[in-house]
């Protein structure tokens, strides 16, 4: 019996003309964000591709000069723009996505997208991701919120009682039926539209990632459709289900996601990039170049040396010392940037957990954190960039200085290198983290996602029992 | 089939039904004429299990909808004033979805006849029924019921509103049910339809059945006056 009540709603979802029309819009915007995501990905990647060999050739075409001046002269480390960055950009728009891997200083990533999208991008946040999580749920609101009550009021429900339904089946007919529009939806959308996109580009994501989206996905609409079945089997007229479906979406999908990030921006604000530089300046730079810590800094360096070499004299090695006092800084200088960097960040994790425990208030902010970080694009991906990107830094500048202390001998900044040696720098590999490393580090969303639907599953189960039941008094 | 004892029923202290002892049998029509608020649409409620009595018994079939709505419920079916319908279904695929909610699975063609039966074309049959008019909607709300194959029908008002061939139309076919051994309660106000299609008619007055009449021993006149009186004694 489950399966006729699910038939026939499929059969009047498929002719009902708010249905087609929205159905029609929502595939329409889709494409429309879709091409401009995947066009955006590629030209990104290009952009990105384009840059990272002009850096090189720059790089390895600069002549002989001083491995120190090379070292302030230093390379770019590009962030890598994963294929499902086209179906959810992320934070990635307002995220650098360069690092400047100078001698010296550690830098906060640079050329944020968000800069000069206006000009690149129709549609500047209209990604697919944004597209099913704002729009389809909404879609999804109106055409639910009269779930319940429209039979109710046209009669039907009296019917079904008088017929001899059981509540429990004609919810699992109207759930299904939920669940089977949702799935359809989907389809459409990954199997259809996204797919084909993302393959043309030549930088196709994983099956897995995909699949999981298209998973995760189906959960959280899943819940949000179900809470508006309830919500329409709790309410006496349409008036006040339409109101409320509209309050729910109005609170999960806007206002809630805006004041949570209101609120960890507030609780825990940023540090400004000027105060930043400031930190550095006076922590890492001035007690080294003007202070007292260069001396035990060197000393220690110093040591380590003889020991590596095994001399007994750092003199009898016949080491540059310029070099050394500069490695020394970069040792001394690089304790003080995890430090600075980890104080940043911390407020970061902060803020993200804030808006974590927000999620258990919506299941859009739930799937809007966890789509992001599938994607690829989200805080995780961006401070491991920042910091693959840092260690990628301090293992060229290592080297570099390694060199002039080596080779420089009395020469010190006179030293010149060549070809061979800024070959020998290894250009900057990106990782992203694993899909294994993305569950764990949003377990808590995936469960919330996953008790929402299994509330929202109960409240409506129990609703239109008790809205079946209703309607025979 | 359809059997109430010495029902009481009140909502929130107003009495509803007072002393109701009420049997319709297979093959019997049973028209309740009474007033607005005389407790018809309740004794129908009773039995279909929508509510329950204060005190008495409430019977169908032998089953009390009380303690097994369910089982009750599968021996009747139901045609209230407006039927209700999908309205983006047609007539045809109301009646199949009702159909195969009872349990049946009936072919298109044998649905098709059964509204033919009802008096619906085919032409109507498979249109969406948000166009069709309210004698239309009684038609497919009569081939539902046929098609239950239910052992009594309960219809509230159903002729209220419909045009006078229609209406006939609608008499006509309830005979046909009757004569398939179903127990018909009926609920009216159409002293003129009750005389034409009921066994019998039973008049209630503030909750009571206060008479109960063999409807081929009277005729309409008869019936009005008899009715009539009942409410002038209400009214005194």
């Amino acid at each position: 019996m489950t399966g006729v009540i699910l038939r026939k709603e499929l059969v009047e979802f498929s002719r009902d003309r708010r249905f087609l029309g929205l159905a029609v819009v929502l595939m329409l915007l889709t494409i429309a964000a879709a091409i401009d995501g995947a066009n955006r990905a590629a030209s990104d990647t290009s952009a990105r591709q384009a840059a990272e060999n002009t850096d090189r050739e720059v790089w390895v075409e600069q002549g002989d000069n001083n491995p120190h001046g090379a070292a302030h002269f230093a390379r770019y480390a590009f962030r890598q723009t994963p294929a499902l960055a086209a179906f959810d950009p992320g934070i990635f728009d307002h995220a650098g996505a360069a690092f400047w891997m100078e001698a010296h200083t550690q830098n906060p990533t640079t050329l944020r997208r968000a800069e000069d999208a206006a000009t690149q991008a129709p549609f500047p946040s209209m990604s697919p991701a944004w597209i099913i999580q704002t729009i389809g749920t909404l879609a999804i609101a109106v055409l639910l919120f009269p779930a319940l009550t429209g039979e109710r009021e046209q009669g039907t429900l009296r019917a079904l009682s008088a017929a001899g339904v059981a509540g429990r089946t004609f919810a699992a007919g109207k759930s299904g039926a939920v669940l089977v529009l949702i799935g359809g939806i989907l389809f459409l959308l990954f199997g259809i539209v996204f797919i084909p996109l993302f393959m043309t580009g030549g930088h196709a994501p994983s099956s897995g990632r995909i699949l999981s989206l298209a998973a995760l996905y189906a959960i959280a609409l899943y819940a949000f459709a179900l809470t508006i079945m309830w919500l329409s089997a709790r309410a006496r007229t349409m008036t006040e289900a339409f109101r409320s479906a509209a309050f729910f979406w109005l609170f999960a999908a806007l206002a809630w996601p805006a004041l949570a990030a209101q609120i960890a921006v507030t609780l825990y604000p940023d540090i400004h990039e000027q105060e930043l530089k400031n930190e550095i300046q006076t922590q890492a730079q001035t007690p080294f170049w003007a202070g007292d810590a260069q001396e035990p800094a060197v000393a220690a360096l110093q040591a380590e040396l003889l020991e590596e070499f095994d001399a007994e004299s750092f003199e009898s090695l016949g080491f540059n010392n310029d070099a050394v006092v500069l490695q020394a800084h970069e040792e001394f200088a690089n304790a003080i940037y995890d430090r600075i960097y980890t104080n940043l960040n911390t407020i970061h994790a902060s803020q993200d957990s804030i808006l974590r425990y927000a999620s258990v208030l919506s299941p859009i902010l739930a799937i809007k954190r966890i789509s992001s970080g599938v994607a690829g694009t989200d805080l995780l991906a961006q401070q491991r960039f920042a910091v693959d990107a840092e260690q990628h830094r301090r293992r060229i500048i290592a080297q570099l200085n390694r060199d002039m202390m080596i080779n420089a001998g009395e020469e010190g900044y006179a030293y010149m290198a060549g070809r061979e040696l800024w070959e020998s720098i290894l250009d900057f590999q990106a990782s992203e983290p694993s899909l294994l490393e993305v569950f764990q580090f949003y377990l808590f969303e995936t469960c919330v996602l996953l008790v929402w639907a299994l509330l929202a599953g109960a409240a409506a189960l129990h609703g239109v029992r008790q809205a079946l039941a209703g309607a025979a008094r | 089939m359809l059997s109430a004892r010495s029902v009481r029923k009140t909502f929130s202290n107003a009495v509803a039904l007072e002393c109701l002892d009420l049997h319709v049998e297979s093959s019997e029509i049973l028209c309740l004429l009474g007033a607005n608020g005389a407790g018809k649409t309740t004794t129908l409620n009773l039995f279909m299990g929508f509510i329950s009595p204060d005190s008495g018994e409430v019977l169908v079939g032998g089953v009390s909808p009380v303690e097994n709505a369910a089982e009750a419920r599968r021996q009747i079916a139901y045609i209230p004033e407006n039927v209700a319908l999908y309205p983006n279904l047609t007539g045809l695929e109301n009646l199949a979805y009702f159909d195969r909610l009872a349990g049946h699975d009936r072919q298109r063609d044998e649905l098709s006849a059964m509204l033919a039966q009802a008096g619906l074309g085919a032409d109507d049959s498979n249109r969406p029924v948000a166009g069709f008019s309210k004698g239309m909607r009684q038609k497919v709300g009569l081939a539902i019921a046929f098609a239950k194959g239910a052992k009594a029908l309960l219809l509230d008002e159903p002729m209220s509103g419909l045009d006078p061939t229609a209406a006939s139309e609608f008499t006509a076919r309830l005979g046909a049910f009757r004569d398939t051994g179903c127990a018909v309660l009926m609920a009216t106000h159409d002293i003129f339809r009750a005389k034409e299609c009921a066994t019998k008619i039973g008049i209630m007055r503030a909750g009571k059945l206060v008479e109960l009449i063999d409807a081929a021993s009277v005729d309409a006149a008869q019936i009005e006056r008899i009715y009539l009186s009942h409410m002038h004694e209400e009214a005194a």
